[in-house]
Protein backbone atom coordinates (compact mmCIF):
# COMPACT_ATOMS: atom_id res chain seq x y z
CA UNK A 1 0.00 0.00 0.00
CA UNK A 2 2.85 2.34 0.72
CA UNK A 3 3.77 2.14 -2.94
CA UNK A 4 0.44 3.52 -4.04
CA UNK A 5 1.01 7.10 -2.87
CA UNK A 6 4.42 7.43 -4.46
CA UNK A 7 3.24 5.76 -7.64
CA UNK A 8 0.38 8.29 -7.95
CA UNK A 9 2.75 11.17 -7.36
CA UNK A 10 5.10 9.75 -9.97
CA UNK A 11 2.31 9.39 -12.50
CA UNK A 12 1.28 13.02 -12.08
CA UNK A 13 4.86 14.23 -12.34
CA UNK A 14 5.72 12.17 -15.36
CA UNK A 15 2.45 13.11 -17.08
CA UNK A 16 3.68 16.71 -17.17
CA UNK A 17 7.15 15.67 -18.31
CA UNK A 18 5.67 13.37 -20.94
CA UNK A 19 3.57 16.16 -22.41
CA UNK A 20 6.58 18.47 -22.60
CA UNK A 21 8.70 15.80 -24.32
CA UNK A 22 5.94 14.78 -26.75
CA UNK A 23 5.31 18.38 -27.78
CA UNK A 24 9.05 18.97 -28.11
CA UNK A 25 9.60 15.92 -30.28
CA UNK A 26 6.69 16.53 -32.63
CA UNK A 27 7.52 20.24 -32.89
CA UNK A 28 11.10 19.45 -33.87
CA UNK A 29 9.96 16.85 -36.41
CA UNK A 30 7.47 19.32 -37.85
CA UNK A 31 10.18 21.94 -38.08
CA UNK A 32 12.63 19.59 -39.83
CA UNK A 33 9.94 18.66 -42.35
CA UNK A 34 8.96 22.30 -42.74
CA UNK A 35 12.44 23.44 -43.77
CA UNK A 36 12.69 20.59 -46.25
CA UNK A 37 12.90 21.78 -49.86
CA UNK A 38 10.26 19.28 -51.00
CA UNK A 39 6.63 20.36 -51.17
CA UNK A 40 4.26 17.77 -49.66
CA UNK A 41 1.32 19.09 -51.69
CA UNK A 42 3.19 18.25 -54.86
CA UNK A 43 4.00 14.78 -53.53
CA UNK A 44 0.35 14.26 -52.63
CA UNK A 45 -0.84 15.24 -56.12
CA UNK A 46 1.82 13.15 -57.77
CA UNK A 47 0.61 10.10 -55.86
CA UNK A 48 2.33 7.06 -57.22
CA UNK A 49 2.49 8.26 -60.82
CA UNK A 50 5.50 10.45 -60.12
CA UNK A 51 4.67 12.88 -62.93
CA UNK A 52 5.39 16.48 -61.96
CA UNK A 53 4.88 18.17 -65.28
CA UNK A 54 1.15 17.65 -65.50
CA UNK A 55 0.22 19.33 -62.24
CA UNK A 56 -0.68 22.96 -62.56
CA UNK A 57 0.44 25.63 -60.13
CA UNK A 58 -3.19 26.32 -59.18
CA UNK A 59 -3.79 22.70 -58.30
CA UNK A 60 -0.72 22.71 -56.06
CA UNK A 61 -1.84 25.89 -54.34
CA UNK A 62 -5.32 24.52 -53.85
CA UNK A 63 -3.93 21.34 -52.38
CA UNK A 64 -1.65 23.37 -50.11
CA UNK A 65 -4.70 25.22 -48.84
CA UNK A 66 -6.53 21.94 -48.29
CA UNK A 67 -3.63 20.55 -46.30
CA UNK A 68 -3.22 23.78 -44.36
CA UNK A 69 0.27 24.32 -45.74
CA UNK A 70 -0.44 27.92 -46.75
CA UNK A 71 -0.61 28.94 -43.11
CA UNK A 72 2.41 29.98 -41.03
CA UNK A 73 4.48 27.22 -39.47
CA UNK A 74 3.28 27.60 -35.87
CA UNK A 75 -0.35 27.72 -36.95
CA UNK A 76 0.14 24.54 -38.95
CA UNK A 77 1.62 22.82 -35.95
CA UNK A 78 -1.16 24.06 -33.65
CA UNK A 79 -3.74 22.75 -36.09
CA UNK A 80 -2.08 19.37 -36.20
CA UNK A 81 -1.74 19.25 -32.42
CA UNK A 82 -5.40 20.18 -31.99
CA UNK A 83 -6.41 17.37 -34.31
CA UNK A 84 -4.20 14.90 -32.48
CA UNK A 85 -5.71 15.84 -29.13
CA UNK A 86 -9.09 15.08 -30.68
CA UNK A 87 -7.85 11.71 -31.85
CA UNK A 88 -7.19 12.57 -35.50
CA UNK A 89 -3.64 11.89 -36.64
CA UNK A 90 -4.31 13.08 -40.18
CA UNK A 91 -4.19 11.28 -43.49
CA UNK A 92 -1.20 9.65 -45.11
CA UNK A 93 -0.13 11.67 -48.13
CA UNK A 94 0.85 8.64 -50.16
CA UNK A 95 -1.80 6.04 -49.41
CA UNK A 96 -4.65 8.46 -48.51
CA UNK A 97 -5.54 6.21 -45.58
CA UNK A 98 -5.84 7.62 -42.05
CA UNK A 99 -2.47 7.62 -40.28
CA UNK A 100 -3.96 5.87 -37.25
CA UNK A 101 -5.15 3.05 -39.49
CA UNK A 102 -1.72 2.70 -41.12
CA UNK A 103 -0.07 2.61 -37.70
CA UNK A 104 -2.37 -0.06 -36.26
CA UNK A 105 -1.98 -2.03 -39.47
CA UNK A 106 1.83 -1.94 -39.41
CA UNK A 107 2.14 -2.26 -35.65
CA UNK A 108 0.91 -5.85 -35.70
CA UNK A 109 3.94 -7.34 -37.53
CA UNK A 110 6.34 -5.24 -35.46
CA UNK A 111 4.70 -6.31 -32.20
CA UNK A 112 4.88 -9.95 -33.31
CA UNK A 113 8.54 -9.62 -34.26
CA UNK A 114 9.29 -7.84 -30.98
CA UNK A 115 7.49 -10.44 -28.86
CA UNK A 116 9.35 -13.36 -30.42
CA UNK A 117 12.76 -11.68 -30.52
CA UNK A 118 12.67 -10.13 -27.06
CA UNK A 119 11.47 -13.30 -25.38
CA UNK A 120 14.23 -15.41 -26.92
CA UNK A 121 16.84 -12.69 -26.33
CA UNK A 122 15.99 -12.57 -22.62
CA UNK A 123 15.84 -16.36 -22.32
CA UNK A 124 19.31 -16.64 -23.87
CA UNK A 125 21.05 -13.60 -22.44
CA UNK A 126 20.07 -13.46 -18.78
CA UNK A 127 20.98 -17.05 -17.81
CA UNK A 128 24.06 -17.05 -20.01
CA UNK A 129 25.21 -13.67 -18.71
CA UNK A 130 24.79 -14.80 -15.11
CA UNK A 131 26.55 -18.10 -15.79
CA UNK A 132 29.47 -16.35 -17.51
CA UNK A 133 29.85 -13.93 -14.61
CA UNK A 134 29.92 -16.72 -12.05
CA UNK A 135 32.25 -18.91 -14.12
CA UNK A 136 34.41 -16.00 -15.19
CA UNK A 137 37.35 -16.88 -17.50
CA UNK A 138 36.24 -20.50 -17.79
CA UNK A 139 35.85 -22.15 -21.21
CA UNK A 140 32.18 -21.31 -21.79
CA UNK A 141 32.68 -17.71 -20.68
CA UNK A 142 35.49 -17.27 -23.19
CA UNK A 143 33.47 -18.81 -26.03
CA UNK A 144 30.43 -16.66 -25.26
CA UNK A 145 32.61 -13.59 -25.01
CA UNK A 146 34.14 -14.21 -28.43
CA UNK A 147 30.73 -14.75 -30.02
CA UNK A 148 29.13 -11.71 -28.41
CA UNK A 149 32.14 -9.65 -29.41
CA UNK A 150 31.80 -10.74 -33.03
CA UNK A 151 28.06 -10.02 -32.79
CA UNK A 152 28.51 -6.40 -31.75
CA UNK A 153 31.05 -5.83 -34.51
CA UNK A 154 28.73 -6.80 -37.36
CA UNK A 155 26.22 -4.36 -38.83
CA UNK A 156 22.66 -5.68 -38.88
CA UNK A 157 22.41 -5.48 -42.66
CA UNK A 158 25.52 -7.62 -43.08
CA UNK A 159 24.14 -10.33 -40.75
CA UNK A 160 20.79 -10.07 -42.55
CA UNK A 161 22.27 -10.45 -46.01
CA UNK A 162 24.45 -13.39 -44.94
CA UNK A 163 21.49 -15.21 -43.37
CA UNK A 164 19.33 -14.39 -46.36
CA UNK A 165 21.96 -15.78 -48.69
CA UNK A 166 22.49 -18.92 -46.64
CA UNK A 167 18.96 -19.91 -45.60
CA UNK A 168 16.81 -18.42 -48.33
CA UNK A 169 19.00 -18.72 -51.40
CA UNK A 170 21.51 -21.54 -50.85
CA UNK A 171 19.54 -23.92 -48.63
CA UNK A 172 16.13 -22.62 -49.79
CA UNK A 173 14.67 -23.38 -46.38
CA UNK A 174 13.01 -20.03 -45.79
CA UNK A 175 11.26 -17.43 -47.96
CA UNK A 176 13.27 -14.47 -49.31
CA UNK A 177 10.35 -12.09 -48.82
CA UNK A 178 8.80 -12.48 -45.39
CA UNK A 179 5.39 -10.89 -46.08
CA UNK A 180 3.94 -11.56 -42.64
CA UNK A 181 4.10 -15.34 -42.97
CA UNK A 182 4.96 -17.35 -39.85
CA UNK A 183 7.98 -18.83 -41.59
CA UNK A 184 9.08 -15.39 -42.68
CA UNK A 185 9.49 -14.17 -39.11
CA UNK A 186 12.39 -16.56 -38.47
CA UNK A 187 15.16 -14.66 -40.26
CA UNK A 188 14.36 -11.10 -39.11
CA UNK A 189 13.88 -12.40 -35.57
CA UNK A 190 17.18 -14.27 -35.77
CA UNK A 191 19.05 -11.09 -36.75
CA UNK A 192 17.45 -9.13 -33.91
CA UNK A 193 18.24 -11.92 -31.43
CA UNK A 194 21.89 -12.12 -32.55
CA UNK A 195 22.31 -8.36 -32.32
CA UNK A 196 20.55 -7.80 -29.02
CA UNK A 197 21.85 -10.94 -27.26
CA UNK A 198 25.43 -10.02 -28.15
CA UNK A 199 25.02 -6.76 -26.27
CA UNK A 200 22.71 -8.01 -23.54
CA UNK A 201 24.90 -10.95 -22.45
CA UNK A 202 27.84 -8.59 -21.99
CA UNK A 203 25.71 -6.14 -20.03
CA UNK A 204 24.25 -8.80 -17.72
CA UNK A 205 27.71 -10.28 -17.16
CA UNK A 206 29.21 -6.87 -16.33
CA UNK A 207 26.41 -5.97 -13.91
CA UNK A 208 26.66 -9.30 -12.03
CA UNK A 209 30.47 -9.12 -11.90
CA UNK A 210 30.32 -5.60 -10.50
CA UNK A 211 27.88 -6.71 -7.82
CA UNK A 212 29.97 -9.78 -6.95
CA UNK A 213 33.00 -7.57 -6.31
CA UNK A 214 31.22 -5.61 -3.61
CA UNK A 215 32.24 -5.90 0.02
CA UNK A 216 29.02 -7.43 1.26
CA UNK A 217 29.50 -10.44 -1.03
CA UNK A 218 32.96 -11.01 0.36
CA UNK A 219 31.48 -10.63 3.84
CA UNK A 220 28.84 -13.22 3.06
CA UNK A 221 31.48 -15.61 1.76
CA UNK A 222 33.51 -15.06 4.91
CA UNK A 223 30.50 -15.96 7.04
CA UNK A 224 30.36 -19.27 5.19
CA UNK A 225 27.18 -18.64 3.22
CA UNK A 226 27.03 -20.83 0.14
CA UNK A 227 27.74 -19.35 -3.27
CA UNK A 228 24.30 -20.40 -4.48
CA UNK A 229 22.57 -18.55 -1.68
CA UNK A 230 24.67 -15.41 -2.14
CA UNK A 231 23.98 -15.42 -5.87
CA UNK A 232 20.24 -16.03 -5.79
CA UNK A 233 19.33 -14.23 -2.58
CA UNK A 234 21.54 -11.16 -2.78
CA UNK A 235 23.47 -10.60 -5.98
CA UNK A 236 20.61 -11.26 -8.40
CA UNK A 237 18.18 -9.18 -6.37
CA UNK A 238 20.58 -6.26 -6.31
CA UNK A 239 21.40 -6.41 -10.01
CA UNK A 240 17.79 -6.91 -11.13
CA UNK A 241 17.17 -3.21 -11.78
CA UNK A 242 19.95 -2.55 -14.32
CA UNK A 243 19.18 -5.87 -16.04
CA UNK A 244 15.53 -4.88 -16.29
CA UNK A 245 16.44 -1.41 -17.54
CA UNK A 246 18.44 -2.86 -20.42
CA UNK A 247 15.59 -5.21 -21.24
CA UNK A 248 13.27 -2.19 -21.40
CA UNK A 249 15.68 -0.42 -23.74
CA UNK A 250 15.65 -3.36 -26.17
CA UNK A 251 11.89 -3.57 -25.94
CA UNK A 252 11.65 0.10 -26.93
CA UNK A 253 14.17 -0.24 -29.76
CA UNK A 254 12.40 -3.30 -31.19
CA UNK A 255 8.92 -1.80 -30.96
CA UNK A 256 10.17 1.35 -32.65
CA UNK A 257 10.73 -0.92 -35.61
CA UNK A 258 14.06 -2.28 -36.75
CA UNK A 259 14.07 -0.25 -39.96
CA UNK A 260 17.05 -1.83 -41.68
CA UNK A 261 16.12 -5.42 -40.84
CA UNK A 262 12.45 -4.95 -41.72
CA UNK A 263 13.42 -3.37 -45.03
CA UNK A 264 15.80 -6.17 -45.99
CA UNK A 265 13.35 -8.97 -45.21
CA UNK A 266 10.31 -7.04 -46.50
CA UNK A 267 8.72 -7.45 -43.06
CA UNK A 268 5.87 -4.99 -43.35
CA UNK A 269 6.18 -3.37 -39.91
CA UNK A 270 6.68 0.07 -38.39
CA UNK A 271 10.35 0.31 -39.25
CA UNK A 272 9.80 -0.31 -42.95
CA UNK A 273 6.81 2.03 -42.94
CA UNK A 274 8.94 4.72 -41.29
CA UNK A 275 11.75 4.46 -43.81
CA UNK A 276 9.29 4.59 -46.70
CA UNK A 277 7.43 7.56 -45.22
CA UNK A 278 10.62 9.49 -44.66
CA UNK A 279 11.80 8.80 -48.19
CA UNK A 280 8.47 10.07 -49.57
CA UNK A 281 8.35 12.91 -47.04
CA UNK A 282 4.89 11.88 -45.93
CA UNK A 283 4.45 14.61 -43.26
CA UNK A 284 1.60 13.22 -41.20
CA UNK A 285 2.76 9.64 -41.46
CA UNK A 286 6.20 10.64 -40.14
CA UNK A 287 4.59 12.66 -37.35
CA UNK A 288 2.45 9.67 -36.46
CA UNK A 289 5.46 7.39 -36.39
CA UNK A 290 7.52 9.77 -34.27
CA UNK A 291 4.61 10.03 -31.86
CA UNK A 292 4.40 6.23 -31.72
CA UNK A 293 8.09 5.73 -30.89
CA UNK A 294 8.12 8.60 -28.41
CA UNK A 295 5.09 7.23 -26.56
CA UNK A 296 6.68 3.77 -26.45
CA UNK A 297 9.97 5.23 -25.23
CA UNK A 298 8.22 7.12 -22.45
CA UNK A 299 5.96 4.23 -21.41
CA UNK A 300 8.91 1.83 -21.29
CA UNK A 301 11.00 4.28 -19.27
CA UNK A 302 8.15 4.85 -16.89
CA UNK A 303 7.41 1.15 -16.48
CA UNK A 304 11.08 0.41 -15.82
CA UNK A 305 11.20 3.21 -13.24
CA UNK A 306 8.15 1.97 -11.39
CA UNK A 307 9.26 -1.66 -11.53
CA UNK A 308 12.68 -0.60 -10.27
CA UNK A 309 11.13 1.17 -7.28
CA UNK A 310 9.14 -1.91 -6.41
CA UNK A 311 12.09 -4.29 -6.74
CA UNK A 312 14.64 -2.05 -5.09
CA UNK A 313 13.28 0.33 -2.44
CA UNK A 314 16.70 2.00 -2.16
CA UNK A 315 16.09 3.76 -5.46
CA UNK A 316 12.91 5.39 -4.24
CA UNK A 317 14.56 6.75 -1.14
CA UNK A 318 17.45 8.01 -3.21
CA UNK A 319 15.22 9.89 -5.57
CA UNK A 320 13.01 11.60 -3.03
CA UNK B 1 50.95 8.31 -8.72
CA UNK B 2 51.67 4.99 -10.34
CA UNK B 3 52.28 5.16 -14.04
CA UNK B 4 49.69 3.25 -16.04
CA UNK B 5 50.87 0.08 -17.73
CA UNK B 6 50.10 -0.47 -21.36
CA UNK B 7 50.03 -4.20 -22.22
CA UNK B 8 51.58 -5.52 -25.43
CA UNK B 9 48.14 -6.20 -26.91
CA UNK B 10 47.38 -2.48 -26.59
CA UNK B 11 50.33 -1.62 -28.81
CA UNK B 12 49.49 -4.39 -31.29
CA UNK B 13 45.99 -2.96 -31.68
CA UNK B 14 47.33 0.57 -31.90
CA UNK B 15 49.57 -0.54 -34.77
CA UNK B 16 46.62 -2.27 -36.48
CA UNK B 17 44.58 0.93 -36.24
CA UNK B 18 47.49 2.89 -37.67
CA UNK B 19 47.60 0.39 -40.54
CA UNK B 20 43.87 0.84 -41.18
CA UNK B 21 44.22 4.60 -41.21
CA UNK B 22 47.31 4.35 -43.40
CA UNK B 23 45.41 2.11 -45.84
CA UNK B 24 42.70 4.76 -45.99
CA UNK B 25 45.13 7.66 -46.40
CA UNK B 26 47.22 5.92 -49.04
CA UNK B 27 44.26 4.43 -50.91
CA UNK B 28 45.28 6.23 -54.14
CA UNK B 29 48.71 4.60 -53.94
CA UNK B 30 47.53 1.15 -52.87
CA UNK B 31 44.53 0.79 -55.15
CA UNK B 32 45.39 -1.17 -58.29
CA UNK B 33 42.73 0.60 -60.38
CA UNK B 34 40.67 3.78 -60.54
CA UNK B 35 37.72 3.08 -58.18
CA UNK B 36 35.23 4.95 -60.36
CA UNK B 37 36.33 3.75 -63.78
CA UNK B 38 33.56 1.53 -65.05
CA UNK B 39 33.70 -0.64 -68.09
CA UNK B 40 30.78 -2.92 -68.83
CA UNK B 41 33.14 -5.32 -70.56
CA UNK B 42 34.63 -6.17 -67.15
CA UNK B 43 31.32 -6.32 -65.24
CA UNK B 44 30.95 -8.91 -62.46
CA UNK B 45 34.30 -10.54 -63.06
CA UNK B 46 35.82 -12.95 -60.58
CA UNK B 47 39.22 -12.35 -59.04
CA UNK B 48 41.93 -12.07 -61.69
CA UNK B 49 45.30 -10.44 -62.12
CA UNK B 50 43.96 -7.02 -63.06
CA UNK B 51 41.17 -7.06 -60.45
CA UNK B 52 42.40 -8.96 -57.35
CA UNK B 53 38.93 -9.14 -55.79
CA UNK B 54 36.88 -9.04 -58.96
CA UNK B 55 34.55 -6.30 -60.20
CA UNK B 56 31.08 -4.92 -59.49
CA UNK B 57 28.10 -4.73 -61.90
CA UNK B 58 29.59 -1.62 -63.53
CA UNK B 59 32.96 -3.27 -63.97
CA UNK B 60 34.65 -1.25 -61.23
CA UNK B 61 37.51 -2.80 -59.27
CA UNK B 62 36.19 -4.11 -55.92
CA UNK B 63 39.53 -3.91 -54.12
CA UNK B 64 40.07 -0.30 -55.16
CA UNK B 65 36.53 0.62 -54.14
CA UNK B 66 37.01 -1.10 -50.81
CA UNK B 67 40.21 0.88 -50.14
CA UNK B 68 38.62 4.18 -51.17
CA UNK B 69 35.47 3.28 -49.25
CA UNK B 70 37.57 2.89 -46.12
CA UNK B 71 38.54 6.54 -46.39
CA UNK B 72 34.92 7.63 -46.22
CA UNK B 73 33.83 5.13 -43.58
CA UNK B 74 36.78 5.49 -41.20
CA UNK B 75 37.31 9.23 -41.45
CA UNK B 76 33.65 10.17 -41.29
CA UNK B 77 33.13 8.02 -38.20
CA UNK B 78 36.22 9.49 -36.54
CA UNK B 79 34.97 13.00 -37.29
CA UNK B 80 31.50 12.21 -35.94
CA UNK B 81 32.83 10.56 -32.78
CA UNK B 82 35.23 13.43 -32.08
CA UNK B 83 32.53 16.06 -32.67
CA UNK B 84 29.85 14.43 -30.53
CA UNK B 85 32.42 13.73 -27.82
CA UNK B 86 33.36 17.41 -27.60
CA UNK B 87 29.86 18.75 -28.12
CA UNK B 88 28.21 16.30 -25.72
CA UNK B 89 30.85 16.77 -23.03
CA UNK B 90 30.67 20.57 -23.18
CA UNK B 91 26.88 20.59 -22.99
CA UNK B 92 26.76 17.92 -20.28
CA UNK B 93 29.42 19.60 -18.16
CA UNK B 94 27.76 22.99 -18.55
CA UNK B 95 24.37 21.55 -17.66
CA UNK B 96 25.56 19.55 -14.67
CA UNK B 97 27.85 22.25 -13.29
CA UNK B 98 25.39 25.13 -13.62
CA UNK B 99 22.38 23.23 -12.29
CA UNK B 100 19.03 24.94 -11.74
CA UNK B 101 16.81 26.04 -14.60
CA UNK B 102 19.54 25.74 -17.26
CA UNK B 103 20.12 22.15 -16.22
CA UNK B 104 16.42 21.39 -16.33
CA UNK B 105 15.98 22.75 -19.85
CA UNK B 106 19.10 21.01 -21.17
CA UNK B 107 18.09 17.72 -19.56
CA UNK B 108 14.73 17.95 -21.31
CA UNK B 109 16.48 18.59 -24.63
CA UNK B 110 18.73 15.59 -24.02
CA UNK B 111 15.70 13.41 -23.24
CA UNK B 112 13.88 14.62 -26.34
CA UNK B 113 16.86 13.82 -28.55
CA UNK B 114 17.20 10.37 -27.02
CA UNK B 115 13.49 9.61 -27.40
CA UNK B 116 13.76 9.99 -31.18
CA UNK B 117 14.19 6.86 -33.23
CA UNK B 118 17.85 7.47 -34.12
CA UNK B 119 18.09 6.07 -37.61
CA UNK B 120 14.77 7.61 -38.68
CA UNK B 121 15.79 11.04 -37.42
CA UNK B 122 19.10 10.69 -39.23
CA UNK B 123 17.31 9.72 -42.45
CA UNK B 124 14.92 12.66 -42.09
CA UNK B 125 17.74 15.14 -41.49
CA UNK B 126 19.83 13.69 -44.32
CA UNK B 127 16.72 13.85 -46.52
CA UNK B 128 16.10 17.50 -45.69
CA UNK B 129 19.73 18.61 -46.00
CA UNK B 130 20.20 16.57 -49.14
CA UNK B 131 22.06 13.34 -49.75
CA UNK B 132 25.83 13.33 -49.36
CA UNK B 133 28.58 12.43 -46.91
CA UNK B 134 28.78 15.91 -45.35
CA UNK B 135 25.09 15.88 -44.50
CA UNK B 136 25.31 12.32 -43.21
CA UNK B 137 27.98 13.47 -40.78
CA UNK B 138 25.86 16.43 -39.66
CA UNK B 139 22.78 14.23 -39.27
CA UNK B 140 24.57 11.65 -37.14
CA UNK B 141 26.13 14.40 -34.98
CA UNK B 142 22.67 15.84 -34.28
CA UNK B 143 21.45 12.39 -33.28
CA UNK B 144 24.42 11.18 -31.24
CA UNK B 145 25.57 14.04 -28.99
CA UNK B 146 22.89 13.46 -26.36
CA UNK B 147 24.39 10.21 -25.11
CA UNK B 148 27.69 11.90 -24.21
CA UNK B 149 25.90 14.91 -22.74
CA UNK B 150 23.83 12.68 -20.46
CA UNK B 151 26.90 10.76 -19.37
CA UNK B 152 29.02 13.87 -18.79
CA UNK B 153 26.20 15.44 -16.80
CA UNK B 154 25.75 12.50 -14.47
CA UNK B 155 29.53 12.18 -14.04
CA UNK B 156 29.99 15.82 -13.14
CA UNK B 157 27.11 15.72 -10.70
CA UNK B 158 28.66 12.82 -8.83
CA UNK B 159 32.13 14.40 -8.82
CA UNK B 160 30.88 17.84 -7.78
CA UNK B 161 29.65 16.55 -4.45
CA UNK B 162 32.86 14.73 -3.55
CA UNK B 163 34.88 15.90 -0.56
CA UNK B 164 38.01 16.86 -2.48
CA UNK B 165 36.06 19.43 -4.46
CA UNK B 166 34.71 20.93 -1.26
CA UNK B 167 38.22 20.90 0.14
CA UNK B 168 39.51 22.71 -2.94
CA UNK B 169 36.78 25.32 -2.56
CA UNK B 170 37.59 25.85 1.10
CA UNK B 171 41.24 26.28 0.18
CA UNK B 172 40.21 29.18 -2.01
CA UNK B 173 40.60 27.47 -5.36
CA UNK B 174 38.95 29.39 -8.21
CA UNK B 175 36.03 28.04 -10.24
CA UNK B 176 38.09 27.69 -13.40
CA UNK B 177 40.92 25.93 -11.64
CA UNK B 178 38.49 23.56 -9.94
CA UNK B 179 36.94 22.78 -13.29
CA UNK B 180 40.14 22.09 -15.19
CA UNK B 181 42.42 20.73 -12.46
CA UNK B 182 39.97 18.73 -10.39
CA UNK B 183 36.72 17.98 -12.16
CA UNK B 184 37.66 17.36 -15.80
CA UNK B 185 40.48 14.87 -15.10
CA UNK B 186 37.95 12.80 -13.17
CA UNK B 187 35.20 12.74 -15.76
CA UNK B 188 37.15 12.58 -19.02
CA UNK B 189 38.46 8.97 -18.83
CA UNK B 190 35.01 7.29 -18.79
CA UNK B 191 33.96 9.52 -21.68
CA UNK B 192 37.07 8.61 -23.66
CA UNK B 193 36.31 4.94 -23.09
CA UNK B 194 32.79 5.27 -24.38
CA UNK B 195 33.98 7.33 -27.35
CA UNK B 196 36.57 4.75 -28.32
CA UNK B 197 33.98 2.00 -28.05
CA UNK B 198 31.61 4.18 -30.07
CA UNK B 199 33.80 4.49 -33.17
CA UNK B 200 32.87 1.03 -34.46
CA UNK B 201 29.16 1.58 -34.04
CA UNK B 202 29.54 4.92 -35.82
CA UNK B 203 31.17 3.15 -38.79
CA UNK B 204 28.17 0.83 -38.85
CA UNK B 205 25.68 3.68 -38.63
CA UNK B 206 27.28 5.60 -41.48
CA UNK B 207 27.22 2.38 -43.48
CA UNK B 208 23.57 1.74 -42.55
CA UNK B 209 22.54 5.17 -43.82
CA UNK B 210 24.44 4.62 -47.06
CA UNK B 211 22.93 1.17 -47.31
CA UNK B 212 19.45 2.69 -47.11
CA UNK B 213 20.44 5.12 -49.84
CA UNK B 214 20.56 8.37 -47.86
CA UNK B 215 24.26 8.47 -47.04
CA UNK B 216 26.98 8.59 -49.61
CA UNK B 217 26.05 9.45 -53.13
CA UNK B 218 27.08 7.27 -56.03
CA UNK B 219 29.63 6.97 -57.65
CA UNK B 220 31.60 7.68 -54.45
CA UNK B 221 32.75 4.42 -52.87
CA UNK B 222 31.55 3.66 -49.33
CA UNK B 223 31.17 0.29 -47.63
CA UNK B 224 27.43 0.54 -46.91
CA UNK B 225 26.70 1.86 -50.38
CA UNK B 226 28.77 -0.95 -51.91
CA UNK B 227 26.66 -3.48 -50.03
CA UNK B 228 23.51 -1.80 -51.27
CA UNK B 229 24.72 -2.33 -54.84
CA UNK B 230 25.82 -5.85 -54.04
CA UNK B 231 22.58 -7.03 -52.48
CA UNK B 232 20.83 -7.26 -55.85
CA UNK B 233 23.48 -9.70 -57.05
CA UNK B 234 23.59 -11.72 -53.85
CA UNK B 235 22.39 -14.90 -55.55
CA UNK B 236 25.06 -15.01 -58.23
CA UNK B 237 27.92 -13.02 -56.77
CA UNK B 238 28.10 -13.03 -52.98
CA UNK B 239 31.55 -11.41 -52.99
CA UNK B 240 29.92 -8.04 -53.80
CA UNK B 241 28.40 -8.19 -50.30
CA UNK B 242 31.22 -10.09 -48.61
CA UNK B 243 34.05 -7.70 -49.51
CA UNK B 244 32.58 -4.49 -48.05
CA UNK B 245 30.89 -6.45 -45.26
CA UNK B 246 34.17 -8.05 -44.21
CA UNK B 247 35.84 -4.63 -44.38
CA UNK B 248 33.26 -3.16 -41.96
CA UNK B 249 33.45 -6.22 -39.73
CA UNK B 250 37.26 -6.32 -39.47
CA UNK B 251 37.50 -2.57 -38.91
CA UNK B 252 34.80 -2.73 -36.25
CA UNK B 253 36.50 -5.65 -34.49
CA UNK B 254 39.82 -3.79 -34.36
CA UNK B 255 38.28 -0.55 -33.08
CA UNK B 256 36.15 -2.43 -30.52
CA UNK B 257 39.13 -4.42 -29.23
CA UNK B 258 41.12 -1.21 -28.97
CA UNK B 259 38.25 0.44 -27.08
CA UNK B 260 38.17 -2.42 -24.60
CA UNK B 261 41.92 -2.16 -24.10
CA UNK B 262 41.61 1.56 -23.44
CA UNK B 263 38.91 0.77 -20.89
CA UNK B 264 41.18 -1.73 -19.15
CA UNK B 265 44.11 0.67 -19.16
CA UNK B 266 42.14 3.63 -17.87
CA UNK B 267 40.51 1.30 -15.35
CA UNK B 268 37.10 2.90 -15.41
CA UNK B 269 35.31 -0.36 -14.78
CA UNK B 270 34.70 0.26 -11.09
Amino acid sequence: MRHLGTVCKKIALSAIQTTVILIGITLITFFILHISPVNPAEIYLMGNSGNVGQISQEAIEEQEKKMGLDKPFIQQYALWLNNVVHGDLGTSMTTSKPVSEEITDHAVPTVALTAVSLLITVLISVPLGIYCAVKKDKALDNIVRIFSFLGISMPSFFISLLLLWLFALKLQMLPVIAQRSPKGIILPALVLIIQCSSKYIRQVRAVILEEMNKDYVMGAFARGISEREILFKHVLKNSAVPILTWCGTYFGIMLGGASVIETIFSWDGMGKLAVESVMRLDYYMIQGFVLWTAVIFLIVNFAVDVAGDIIDPRLKRGRM
Amino acid sequence: MERKKYPVSFWVLAVLIMLLIAAAVFAPVLAPNDPNKSSLMDALKGPCQQFPLGTDPLGRCLLSRMLYGGRVSIFSSLIITASVFVLGTVIGVFSGYTGGAVDMVLTKIISITQAFPKIILAIAIAGVLGIGIKNTIIALCIVEWAEYARMARSLIRSVKERTFIKAAKICGCGEIKIMFRHILPNIIPPLIVSASLGIASMIMEVAALSYLGVGVQSPMAEWGAMMNTGKDYIQTNISLVLVPGAAIFITAVIFNLFGEKIRDVLGTRN
